[in-house]
């Protein structure tokens, strides 16, 4: 799918909605019990304003997951977009620094493209983790999949021509801290990363134009890598011989280069960025705790990694054998896969668990090694049911 | 637009509870602990609510030393808490929200929104932005900063949703809230359409690089 051939279509989708939510503002509409099958889609919220949201993991059984229903992770309060024409400037150690409104991106006649891609937080699944760690406490469902649409990041930066000694990009946000003492959100990725084909300046999410909430008009693509590199409301690329400076970029999203005793924290020359994503799966059906009428069930849900493919998912019934389950096709290799079995069940209560294993042969684990800051869980998902006759 | 940015971006619904939340402390059997719970709330509201609404806060699970660690690092991010309001404050979080809570599950009302830039209502052609340069020198740059990225104490208000539309901008300069007073008697709707202007007009330029 290419830039130009879905546009069209979603923006008018998007037209209407847009009219549909002014015509009925959220914040005025009356607290109300909401339906079984609402509470399935709504998302989960883990902090109002900010707004920090994860997705019910029930939608987690398609290719790519509605916009609507994506998490939503902000750091500080979101920017207003919209007041001003959005001016993008790429600067540092190039050839010939520029700033170009992203009305007038097209005017630089790059190539368009688009990537499936898996979109995870790095703290999705820091709940599980045992002593307890302080921030944001996702469970299942700080992940996504979607189609991200824009130009390459190589593209742009080439346009200005590297320096030689160019070794990271810098990614300037609109997001302003809260307080000058407040670190701002400055991360950077190493070039060769940066010049990677899948890494990407997106405008688009799924065909439509990239909603403010998850950082439109700008947002910076890096599949296979954590959440914390796809940067938000980006106004700025600055290339540099170094990584860039202060707490976000040097002291969060780091963990033990090798696994420490659970509540022990290594001196910072033993810990190593956060930066692909691990070997994980996860069921959408049945959902824990769930109680389903006898008969053949398909149980589904996804599977996902970083650069190395995922091989094969396994499913474990009341911790019996590990028996294959099917793998939907990979959409793009960062993408998720969907998986599904059949299973046939007794009444009574059981335990499903699900596995996946990666081309190098790993697999998850029972529980993820215990870090600080709860980054990169991908223990097992176990689901408790109960088969009524 | 009705959309009320400083409500909360989103209407909220509390749809399950599942288990005990005790948000407002629990009646103690000892008054005096009691009381230090409640006023450790107060401190909360008060310190805690700047930058960020109270869910991200009260769905941790932190033991005493962790929730000391946390009032430290937020200290050093710009939270005002006094001396002598910390002691208060620290059992509050740890009773509230220890390693025993079990946070009640909250889902969005409604589904995400999906503007792709937000709308702003501009003040009035009346407005002016150099009168409200001088209003906010007087009344809110102690506060918020002479820049209006922050202050003590006081939060950034470049760039903000806040400035969207002329309520509830208006609401929050006349009412106050928390440690934010109310300028109903000092601030007229007009005044607060002029500050509104002068805060439109400033730019939130990318984050320097050191
Ligand atoms: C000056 C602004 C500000 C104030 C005031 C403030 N915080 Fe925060 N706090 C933040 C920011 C910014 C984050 C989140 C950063 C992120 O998500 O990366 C945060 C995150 C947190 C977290 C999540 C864990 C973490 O460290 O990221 C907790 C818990 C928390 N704050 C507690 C408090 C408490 C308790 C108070 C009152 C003493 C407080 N905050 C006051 C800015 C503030
Ligand atoms: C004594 C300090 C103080 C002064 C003076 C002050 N403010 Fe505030 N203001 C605050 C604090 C503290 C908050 C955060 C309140 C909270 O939510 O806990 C705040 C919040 C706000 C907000 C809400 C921002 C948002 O997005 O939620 C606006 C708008 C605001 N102030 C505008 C003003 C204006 C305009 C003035 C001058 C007329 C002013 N303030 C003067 C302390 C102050």
């Amino acid at each position: 799918m290419s830039l130009r051939e879905t546009t069209p279509r979603h923006s008018l989708r998007r037209r209407h909605l847009l009219r549909l939510a002014l015509a009925a503002p959220l914040a005025s509409s009356l607290p109300r019990q909401l339906t079984a099958q609402e509470q399935r889609i709504r998302l989960i919220v883990r902090g109002e304003r900010p707004l920090n949201a994860e997705t019910p993991v029930s939608v987690f059984d398609r290719l790519l997951t509605p916009t609507e229903s994506f998490f939503v992770r902000s750091h500080f309060r979101p920017p207003a977009v919209g007041l001003r024409p959005w001016v993008v400037r790429v600067e540092g150690l190039v050839e010939r620094p520029f700033q170009i409104n992203l009305k007038e991106l097209d005017t630089l006649r790059l190539e368009p493209s688009s990537i499936v891609a898996v979109l995870q937080c790095a703290g999705n699944g820091r709940a599980f983790f045992e002593p307890v760690v302080p921030g944001v406490p996702w469970r299942k469902g700080a992940v996504g999949c979607a189609e991200w649409s824009g130009v390459r990041l190589a593209d742009l930066i080439r346009h200005a021509g590297l320096q030689p000694q160019a070794a990271h990009v810098h990614t300037l946000t609109a997001d302003i801290p809260p307080h000058p003492q407040t670190p701002p959100f400055l991360r950077s990725i190493p070039l060769d990363r940066a010049l990677h084909p899948s890494t990407l300046l997106a405008t688009h999410i799924n065909g439509e134009p990239l909603p403010a909430i998850h950082g439109g008009p700008l947002r910076l693509i890096v599949p296979g890598w954590t959440g914390n590199h796809w940067i938000k409301w980006i106004r700025g690329l600055v290339v540099s011989s170094e990584e860039a400076p202060g707490f976000y970029q040097q002291t969060a999203y780091r963990m033990p280069l090798h696994p420490v005793p659970p509540g022990t924290n290594p001196p910072p020359d033993q810990l190593v960025p956060v930066t692909e994503l691990n070997i994980k799966s996860l069921f959408a059906r049945p959902e824990d705790g769930a109680i389903i009428a006898s008969g053949r069930q398909r149980l589904v849900g996804a599977a996902w990694s970083g650069f190395t493919p995922v091989e094969r998912v396994e499913i474990s019934i009341n911790r019996g054998p590990w028996t294959p389950a099917q793998l939907g096709p990979a959409a793009s290799p960062f993408a998720w896969r969907i998986w599904q079995h059949e299973w046939d069940p007794t009444p009574g209560h059981h335990e499903l668990a699900v596995r996946a294993t990666d081309a190098h042969g790993t697999t998850q684990p029972e529980s993820t090694p215990w870090n600080k800051s709860g980054y990169l869980w991908n223990g097992i998902d176990r689901v408790r049911v109960e088969v009524r006759a | 637009m009705n959309h009320h940015p400083l409500t909360t971006p989103i209407a909220l619904t509390l749809a399950l509870l599942v288990g005990l939340f005790p948000i407002a402390p629990t009646p103690a059997q000892d008054d005096e602990e009691g009381e230090r719970l409640a006023l450790g709330r107060i401190a909360f509201d008060n310190a805690c609510r700047m930058c960020h609404e109270p869910a991200l806060v009260e769905q941790q699970r932190l033991n005493a030393a962790q929730w000391d660690a946390e009032i430290d690092k937020m200290i050093g991010w710009g939270a005002r808490v006094a001396p002598e309001e910390r002691p208060n404050l620290h059992a509050y979080l740890v009773a509230a929200f220890g390693p025993q809570n079990q946070p009640a599950l909250q889902v969005l009302a409604d589904p995400i929104p999906k503007p792709v830039a937000h709308h702003l209502v501009p003040p009035p052609p009346t407005a002016s932005a150099q009168r409200g340069a001088l209003l906010y020198a007087q009344h809110c740059a102690n506060c918020h900063g002479p820049d209006a990225r922050g202050g003590d104490p006081g939060q950034n208000l470049v760039d903000q949703e806040s400035l969207l539309t002329p309520e509830p901008f208006a609401a929050i300069v006349a009412n106050g809230r928390h440690r934010m007073p109310a300028f109903a008697e000092v601030i007229t709707a007009s005044a607060s359409e002029d500050i509104r202007a002068w805060l439109l007009s400033l730019t939130g330029e990318p984050s320097p690089n050191p």
